[in-house]
């Protein structure tokens, strides 16, 4: 394991920018100069300005106030979607991987059947059926993304479940499930950290996609992709109603990618080590 | 040749559960859809505000009252037989809508692949080439660049760049190959993003084998070591992946289709959302669950050619 | 002007996470032409290191320093456009490991004749029967078939033969052998045996063999070279060497063989990040004195044999 001052200050960067966006969507309603759903009827369409950092949207919301609840929503929901995924995903990775047989073949079916179906278009079906709610979101981002997840917990299990001393603990007398926790968990720890990260990556992407369908968050909360919907007809005159959600979502999607890489070289796993970006 | 019959049937075999998958799938968002078909249809036929009896009939003579298990199983033979049932909307089969759509998206998937595969590839193996100079930094950050944008927030910067100030390009419709440039690159970004991140990684993992040391020292130059064997070798994992990122772009192309007004599967199944039209939504997912099985099945044909092994049945 | 290769002063350190290894450590040798010269020691002694720089094939974190004369260029100086003229055709490297030396996805055959093709400018028909008499020369039975075959659709000693040949393809005057007998059963190490006398009988090849098989070096080779810890420790005539070893880690590694006494060297090698001070060896010598701990000993010649030690000094 390397040490976290050795890494590369790129990596110091994007952490410093997370932790800007993380602590922004946290304090939201402290930092916010306004409510984001006030409307403004007299300072509509507004350029930059003192009063209004990033100007306001068309029905005279503040730009700089919704960016920061966007924030909130976005990152507070991918974490929530991510950690649906990761336990859905590591628990049937773990059953199929460390049982083996019978219950091995209907999970990895189950797995094939997922990963053969195209993950967006099975998210937007979902969400276009149950109609846009968190819940439906929810399930969609978990529904279509556990198959990965399990898919590598399972191999992982699978190598550690060879291992002599996984062995001696079961002739101790230890239950299955003392295994899987006490021994198979902890050491698929490290990768199934560096898979949650990227994924809250993803899911701010797929979700922002869904909002900009109007499929995702609803108005009037404050969403970086609905923004940008929003924003589509204004753009030529007011630049800033497009460029700041969509800046905001590069730039986390950028810095929970860099972590990813830079948890990758704390945790020392090799075969990655030609995959990271910088 | 035995071999290659077998790993073809084997891959064929495979697809089944895939595919029924994808069906049972479809069918489950059938049933929890809020709305019954057989009210729907009862008001299509100008019964507006039916009653119990009358949807109890109706749903009787639809079948709606067996058990779910014989409901799929009809429903599956219909789906075989080209029946994908009637659109709420439009009332026309879906299947037939879906066919009239489906070629929009295939064009504009094919694109988005085609453009995926000439950037990313050989600007992996540059990367590669160039490992931690310069070069390779920068297309790096344009990798993650690339990776984190939101497609469809790159899309309008596109349309306003390109269509509204430099008008260059057409913002909108279907037609032309320009029509496509736009969307396409909007649509491949992330996937050009990824793809050059892998092929840059594949081809590093393929130059430490043993046998690029043995073409060294044969006094090759090493960029015709690179091209004779490092990039074959290291196309193999890069393929296998590119049927996941197809996925990707296939289900991707929703977006880019109603932001650029193509009439594809993308932009049918949002209108069908809208007009809560949920055999059409059902129709989607089999359309689009269909067409990256089989790109995955023509992937897997592609392997076969790229590797020898399993060409020839090794071990 | 001779055609032997002369290393001066070569040391080889690599830069790794866990700190410098010192694979190699100030070697001078003068390898002689015409001859076949065997290089032994354990695992991790450098002589594979040794062996791949003198055509600078070692990897990017690699650092060389010292020179490796050849016909009065220094290999290790020159651009690398001119040592690819002399990579495979002047001096070629047989590597190690016939299972990872081959491109899996490229037909044996073109493999072989890749490097004729390149250096000799010849037409692809006459490369393929080249390449064929070649695969006859290494008694392959159908040296068609072998040469359209794929390297996994070949046996571990087809394999290692193929390697051979496509080492010799292009005649060199040089061969640098790395490990060729390795996991190979004893007929078929018979055979490669025999592959490398003939070598420097009828193509008048000189031979670099690295390897780990004494009986191998004591069969074929003229010289040998004892490496340990990247450091010469023992060179002299082969029959006189295996007959009156004067280094003790000589006599250990003799003793150590089967045929022998089967006595195994106690102790393990040095790391090569730390490295003892002294004699390398001194850690697992029986005859240690108080000097081998604080002074390294200069290579002397005894008997017409070279040797690293104090007993001698």
């Amino acid at each position: 394991m390397c040490n976290i001052k050795q890494l590369p200050v790129i990596y110091k960067i994007a952490a410093c920018i997370l932790m800007l966006m993380v602590s922004s969507a946290i304090f939201a309603p402290i930092i916010a100069p306004y409510d984001p759903n006030q409307v403004l009827p007299d300072e509509t369409l507004q350029s930059c300005s003192g009063a209004h950092l990033l100007g306001t949207d068309a029905l005279g919301r503040d730009v700089f106030s919704r960016i920061l609840y966007g924030a909130r929503v976005s990152i507070s929901f991918a974490v929530a979607a991510a950690l649906c995924t990761m336990i859905l995903g590591v628990t049937l990775g773990m059953i199929s991987g460390y049982f083996g047989g019978i219950i091995d073949t209907i999970i990895q079916l189950l797995v094939n059947i997922f990963q053969g179906l195209p993950g967006m278009s099975m998210m937007i079906a979902i969400a276009g059926v149950m109609g846009p709610s968190t819940i439906s979101l929810l399930f969609a981002v978990t529904l279509t993304s556990w198959a990965g997840f399990s898919r590598i917990v399972r191999g992982e299990v699978l190598k550690i479940r060879e291992e002599n001393y996984i062995e001696g603990v079961r002739s101790l007398g230890a239950s299955d499930f003392y295994i899987l926790v006490h021994y198979i968990l902890p050491n698929i720890f490290n990768s199934l950290i560096i898979l949650f990260t990227v994924r809250i990556g993803t899911i701010v992407l797929s979700i922002a996609s869904l909002s900009f369908l109007g499929l995702g968050m609803q108005p009037p909360e404050a969403d970086w992709g609905a923004m940008i919907n929003d924003a589509k007809i204004y753009f030529r005159s007011y630049p800033n109603l497009l460029l700041a959600p969509g800046l905001c979502i590069l730039a986390l999607c950028a810095s929970i990618n860099l972590i990813g890489d830079a948890l990758r070289d704390l945790f020392s796993i090799e075969q990655d080590r030609n995959k990271q970006y910088l | 040749m035995n071999d290659i019959l077998f790993y073809l049937v084997k891959k064929l075999l495979m697809i089944i559960p895939v595919l029924l998958g994808i069906t049972i799938a479809a069918f489950i968002l059938g049933i929890i859809s809020p709305s019954d078909p057989a009210a729907v249809l009862l008001n299509m036929d100008g019964v507006s505000t039916p009653s119990a009896q009358e949807i109890a009939n109706k749903r009787h003579e639809m079948g709606l009252d067996r058990p779910l298990i014989v409901q799929y199983l009809s429903w599956l033979l219909q789906i075989l037989h080209g029946d994908l049932g009637i659109s709420y909307i439009t009332q026309r089969p879906i299947w037939d809508e879906l066919m009239l759509r489906l070629p929009v998206t295939i064009s504009l998937a094919s694109c988005t692949l085609l453009l995926v595969i000439v950037t990313a590839i050989p600007l992996g193996v540059f990367m590669a080439y160039k490992n931690n100079s310069r070069s390779d930094f920068v297309l790096r950050t344009a990798a993650l660049i690339f990776t984190s944008v939101p497609a469809f927030w790159l899309a309008i910067l596109f349309m306003w760049i390109f269509s509204e100030e430099l008008h260059l390009l057409p913002t909108s419709g279907y037609g032309t190959l320009a029509h496509l440039i736009m969307p396409s690159v909007a649509l491949g970004a992330g996937t050009i993003g990824i793809l050059m991140r892998l092929q840059r990684a594949a081809l590093l993992e393929v130059l430490e084998q043993h046998f690029i040391l043995t073409a060294k020292a044969k006094g090759m130059p090493f960029p015709m070591i690179i091209w004779k064997h490092g990039l074959l070798n290291s196309l193999i994992p890069v393929i296998t992946l590119l049927g996941n990122y197809f996925g990707a772009i296939i289900s991707g192309s929703a977006v880019i289709e109603s932001i650029f007004s193509l009439p594809g599967l993308g932009s049918y199944v949002l209108e069908a959302i809208r007009g809560r039209d949920y055999p059409a939504i059902q129709g989607y997912v089999i359309f689009t669950g269909l067409v990256f099985v089989l790109f995955n099945l023509l992937v897997d044909i592609s392997y076969l050619l790229l590797n020898p092994k399993i060409r020839l049945g090794g071990k | 002007m001779d055609n032997n290769i002369y290393l001066q002063d070569v040391t080889i350190s690599f830069t790794t996470k866990a700190g410098t290894v010192h694979a190699v450590n100030h070697v001078d040798l003068n390898v002689n032409s015409g001859e076949i010269t065997g290089m032994i020691g354990e695992t991790g002694s450098g002589k594979s290191v040794l062996g791949m720089s003198v055509l600078r094939l070692l990897a990017a974190n690699s650092l060389i320093s010292g020179s490796i004369i050849y016909k009065n260029s220094d290999l290790l100086q020159l651009a690398e456009k001119e040592l690819n003229q002399i990579r495979g055709k002047v001096i070629s490297f047989i590597p190690q490991n016939p299972d990872a030396a081959f491109d899996p996805t490229m037909k044996i055959g073109k493999q072989i004749i890749e490097g004729f093709l390149y250096h000799d400018k010849k037409s692809k028909a006459a490369g393929i029967s080249h390449g064929i008499g070649q695969l006859q020369n290494y008694s392959f039975h159908e040296p068609q078939k072998t040469f359209n075959s794929y390297p996994f659709q070949l046996s571990g000693g087809m394999r290692q033969r193929a390697l051979c040949a496509m080492g010799t393809v292009l005649s060199p005057k040089w061969i640098i052998a790395d490990e060729p007998t390795k996991g190979l059963d004893a007929i078929i190490r018979q055979q490669v045996s025999q592959v490398f006398l003939e070598l420097k009988k009828t193509a008048n090849s000189s031979i670099l063999l690295i390897t780990h098989d004494l009986r191998l070096a004591q069969k074929i080779c003229d010289t040998v070279i004892v490496l340990y810890a990247g450091t010469v420790l023992e060179q002299g005539p082969a029959g006189k060497l295996f007959d009156e070893p004067l280094h003790p880690y000589t006599c250990g590694l003799i003793d150590a063989q089967p045929h022998r006494k089967l006595l195994p060297l106690s102790g393990m090698p040095p790391s090569l990040i730390n490295l003892p001070a002294g004699c390398k060896f001194h850690l697992r010598c029986s005859c240690r004195k108080d000097i081998c701990c604080l002074k390294e000993p200069a290579l002397l010649e005894v008997n017409g044999q070279w040797v690293r030690c104090w007993k001698y000094a």
